[in-house]
């Protein structure tokens, strides 16, 4: 309803195409602190966004209010915004004629009561603290449920529907050993409230912390090095529009001119795979309507394809990858990945480990939003994890940076782990052995 | 705004039915407007308004905390009534009558925002697209963009405070990118204020694109930084990011109060040199960071951090004061409806002391010279911080000598304030947006010229020669 209006709105306002992306978000979140929630916060808002042409080029605006007058001025200043614009870049929206349905939503969460699932973290609370004599305190043990429905619909006659759920518990907890304090966290995507997600939350977090007590700094070099799952999942999530079709075309990313090429060891198969069974991106549609579809990225270390969206596909005279996204309401679409996957290799880290007579397993990292740059993909980030001596985790270090330029360090790649866990940004890549890695220390 | 004294009220008392100690309402109401050119051409316009509410409830040192933007009272109270629910007691307190405060706006805008047309907007960022491609044939790409925001707020508690405030800002990003073969550098100047599209003509935009350019061709020829321990002499300006990750986020009360933080229980003792002197000021006019109220309707203030190395003070907003049993400081702030508010930083900077910026290059025989910093991030439990340097040099018998990149420090908040031996006199503040549990908020960071004793750097240049 809102959105014939709108759209009745922009093509009376003399906009060529037009667009509009509704969402609408309900959550509940709360802390537990000291076996008491604290922070509950509840929320239900929404908003919608409104993309307009007018010789092709286009502009986004966006408003939480939908009384009619409100409607109205927006469809008059998407109209202006696009009579500003002078790229020669243009988008056309995509033609649609049946409606689009994608249903991920798992009600499952939603039976349990408030109070029922304040019990549940209490118990997570109460777990850590016994886990371990070394664990001082839990600084955060939280719970986070989110309900989100999105619809699209356009001037071409598109229409789409999506609708999915995410539950999320995290937990943070503080090791002494009398000297000093160091921290673990850990987080589970959960379907249900169930005693295996909890074990292991608690697990995970309290082993962290305890494993980093009596860190030590260790001499500068270059050492051989293992990027645990999660740092090599970090990485590759700060650094993956070098495979943006728009950052390529603007001269931006690394990977101009270089498809076909090998960028990277042959150890190494990139791609994005919008319907891994449970992946955190999973989805039929982005939000221009284009059909989602598996691109492979990197193959064997050749540089196969990047990721396109409406307008950069048009711009190159090729389809689009269905990689067109907004993030949120007042972001205009972007390109983005759904799910983007390092395919795994077929050694465990402890098989990994077990060839390296002198070495560093990278366990943390710090600083990515400052410490590197997409553009040259060049890194120099805070680091900390553990000596490897003779094959084995000898002792935990810190304070150390690890320095080097993504891409050549992705050719120099010794080994890829069978390991491996999505983030909440759908990236995954598994434990990767690098040949030497730059580190500074003492 | 959607709020009045009737309504919002009638909401706070039906937000105590259920128990809680105090209630508080924030309406807001924010446009935005983002406009970005690319080598000359306007490439994206993006504008848009938010509005939402957010009712958030004490009960002790507990907090509840809810949001809708719908402006409708049914859909309302349903979330107020949630709230309450979760409480689930009886009644323990009223809302007292609510009395409209007049605020006197310190930063308030001579061009609104709103204002500005578009063809003006476009006339500016011209000029700093002009300034960067023309500094240099090495400069091959041009990024300027505009971002305007204008916020209207209204908060009104159980204790009577009914209080507007309007916070109009704006910023402009000039980002060179100089490439030269296979060799690409990118460097940005961002300055924004607190204050209407007057700011413009009060900064120098050539002047500034122009040394965003020649950080981007200078970086361009520079050789990796060389790693391991050295004396570091940190620029004024953005330099401040070290006493903002270092220092400034294990003093807000959202670390303090939980015991997260290094500085837990060490007021009144020595923390830091005794150069060092550091205060959070919420008040300057038009600064990027201040505001004349806080997210939770109290005075922004002046607050002594570290004075003669001596810890002072922390931030503190009125729920961790309940905690902590002290006053909260005018600190509380929030991205937006749906955050609920915490201490946070505002204009936060070290002081100016008696060296030279000369002096202290001219004394120091072999470091790194970091004239520019990027961005950080510190864990406060445990102190250790890190940051990007984006321009440096190496300093050799005592000058300044050839350029070097990829460099980043790192160290520990507690030991580095002690490291620092000489401050220079040249203090300034430069703007940044600061992300943390709140959300993502304007703050300006700042200090004088600043030498470290001994840091850690970190870069792919091998040793130190």
């Amino acid at each position: 309803m809102i959105a014939e209006t709108l759209l009745k709105f922009a093509r009376e306002e003399g906009l060529e195409e037009a667009e509009v992306y509704q969402s609408q978000t309900q959550t509940l979140r709360f802390d537990i602190l000291d076996q008491q929630s604290r922070q509950f916060v509840v929320s239900d808002s929404s908003g919608l966004s409104l993309r307009g042409t007018r010789k092709g080029r286009c502009a986004s605006v966006y408003s939480e209010k939908t009384d009619e007058a409100s409607l109205q001025a927006l469809a008059v200043q998407c109209r202006e915004l696009a009579d500003a614009l002078e790229t020669e870049d243009t988008v056309l929206f995509t033609p649609g004629q049946t409606p689009m349905t994608d249903d991920r939503s798992d009600k499952t969460l939603a039976k349990h009561t408030a109070s029922e699932k304040i019990e549940f973290m209490k118990k997570i609370e109460a777990a850590a603290l016994k886990k371990d004599s070394r664990i001082q305190r839990v600084s955060a043990c939280g719970y986070q449920e989110v309900a989100s429905l999105t619809t699209l619909a356009n001037t071409q006659g598109l229409q789409g529907t999506r609708s999915s759920t995410l539950g999320l518990i995290t937990l943070s907890v503080i090791a002494s050993d009398g000297k000093e304090q160091t921290n673990g966290f850990s987080w589970r995507s959960i379907k249900d409230l169930t005693s295996q997600d909890a074990d292991e939350l608690v697990e995970e977090a309290v082993q962290e912390a305890v494993s980093k007590l009596s860190a030590v700094r260790i001499p500068s070099g270059r050492y051989p090095a293992i990027l645990r799952y999660d740092v090599a999942t970090d990485l590759l999530g700060s650094l993956w529009s070098m495979f943006s079709s728009e950052q390529i075309q603007k001269d931006l990313s690394v990977l101009k001119d270089r498809q076909g090429q090998a960028v990277m060891s042959p150890l190494i198969t990139i791609v994005d795979d919008p319907q891994l069974p449970d992946g955190f991106v999973s989805c039929d549609f982005d939000d221009e309507g284009v059909p989602t579809q598996r691109t492979v990225l990197v193959e064997k270390g050749v540089f196969k394809e990047a990721l396109y969206d409406r307008k950069s596909a048009l711009k190159a005279n090729r389809a689009s990858t269905g990689n067109g996204f907004k993030n949120g309401c007042s972001s205009p679409v972007q390109i983005s990945p759904t799910n983007l996957l390092v395919e795994p290799g077929d050694q465990s880290l402890d098989a990994m480990m077990a060839q390296i007579e002198e070495g560093v397993l990278i366990t943390d990292l710090q600083g990515l939003h400052a410490g590197l740059n997409p553009l040259t993909t060049d890194f120099s980030l805070q680091a900390s994890g553990f000596k490897i001596e003779k094959g084995q985790i000898a002792y935990p270090i810190h304070l150390i940076t690890i320095a080097a330029n993504y891409l050549e360090m992705m050719n120099s790649i010794v080994a890829v782990g069978n390991d491996g866990r999505q983030d909440l940004n759908g990236v995954r890549c598994s434990s990767l052995y690098v040949e030497n890695l730059a580190i500074s220390g003492e | 705004m959607f709020l009045d004294t009737v309504k919002a009220q009638r909401y706070l008392d039906r937000a105590l039915a259920r128990g809680g100690d105090f209630a508080e309402l924030f309406e807001e109401e924010k446009w935005t407007c983002s406009v970005s050119m690319l080598n000359g051409k306007i490439e994206a316009a993006n504008s848009g308004e938010r509005w939402g509410l957010s009712i958030r409830i004490f009960d002790g040192l507990r907090t509840v905390y809810g949001y809708t933007n719908e402006q409708d009272d049914e859909k309302i109270m349903a979330v107020i009534d949630q709230l309450a629910e979760s409480i689930g007691r009886k009644r323990q307190a009223e809302c007292r009558l609510l009395q409209p405060q007049e605020i006197a706006d310190q930063h308030a805008p001579e061009i609104p925002v709103q204002s500005v047309t578009l063809k003006q907007r476009r006339q500016l960022m011209q000029r700093a697209n002009d300034a960067l491609l023309s500094y240099d044939p090495v400069i091959k790409k041009a990024m300027v963009n505009l971002a305007d925001e204008d916020q209207t707020v209204i908060i009104a508690s159980s204790e009577g405070k009914f209080v507007r405030d309007n916070r109009q800002r704006t910023r402009m990003r000039m980002q060179a990118v100089a490439v030269e073969g296979d060799r690409m550098q990118n460097s940005a100047k961002a300055p924004g204020a607190h204050a209407g599209y007057e700011f413009y003509d009060q900064i120098d935009i050539e002047a500034m694109a122009q040394d965003a350019a020649r950080t981007a061709k200078v970086m361009l020829n520079a050789d990796e930084c060389p790693s391991g321990e050295m004396t570091v002499v940190i620029d004024n300006g953005f330099g401040g990011v070290i006493f903002h990750e270092a220092c400034g986020h294990s003093l807000e009360a959202t670390s303090v109060a939980y015991g997260n933080s290094v500085f837990c229980g060490k007021l009144g003792q020595k923390v830091a040199s005794e150069l060092v002197n550091a205060v959070d000021d919420g008040t300057i006019p038009h600064a990027w960071g201040s505001n004349n109220i806080d997210d939770e309707g109290y005075p922004c203030r002046r607050n002594l951090l570290i004075e003669n190395g001596i810890l002072k003070g922390y931030l503190i907003d009125p729920l961790n004061a309940r905690r902590m049993g002290m006053e909260a400081t005018g600190s509380s702030r929030r991205q937006d409806y749906t955050f609920e508010p915490t201490s946070r930083m505002t204009n936060t900077f070290l002081l100016n002391g008696t060296s030279t910026m000369e002096e202290i290059i001219a004394d120091t025989p072999l470091g790194l010279y970091a004239k520019r910093l990027g961005g950080g991030s510190v864990n406060p439990v445990t102190g250790d911080f890190n940051f990007a340097v984006l321009e440096a040099y190496m300093i050799r018998g005592g000058q300044i000598a050839e350029p070097v990149r990829g460099a980043t420090l790192i160290g520990n908040g507690a030991e580095i304030l002690f490291k620092i031996d000489k401050i220079a006199d040249n203090g300034s503040r430069e703007q940044g947006m600061c992300g943390s549990k709140s959300g993502s908020i304007p703050t300006d960071v700042g200090q004088p010229t600043i030498r470290v004793r001994s840091m850690t750097v970190g870069g792919k240049g091998g040793k130190l020669k």
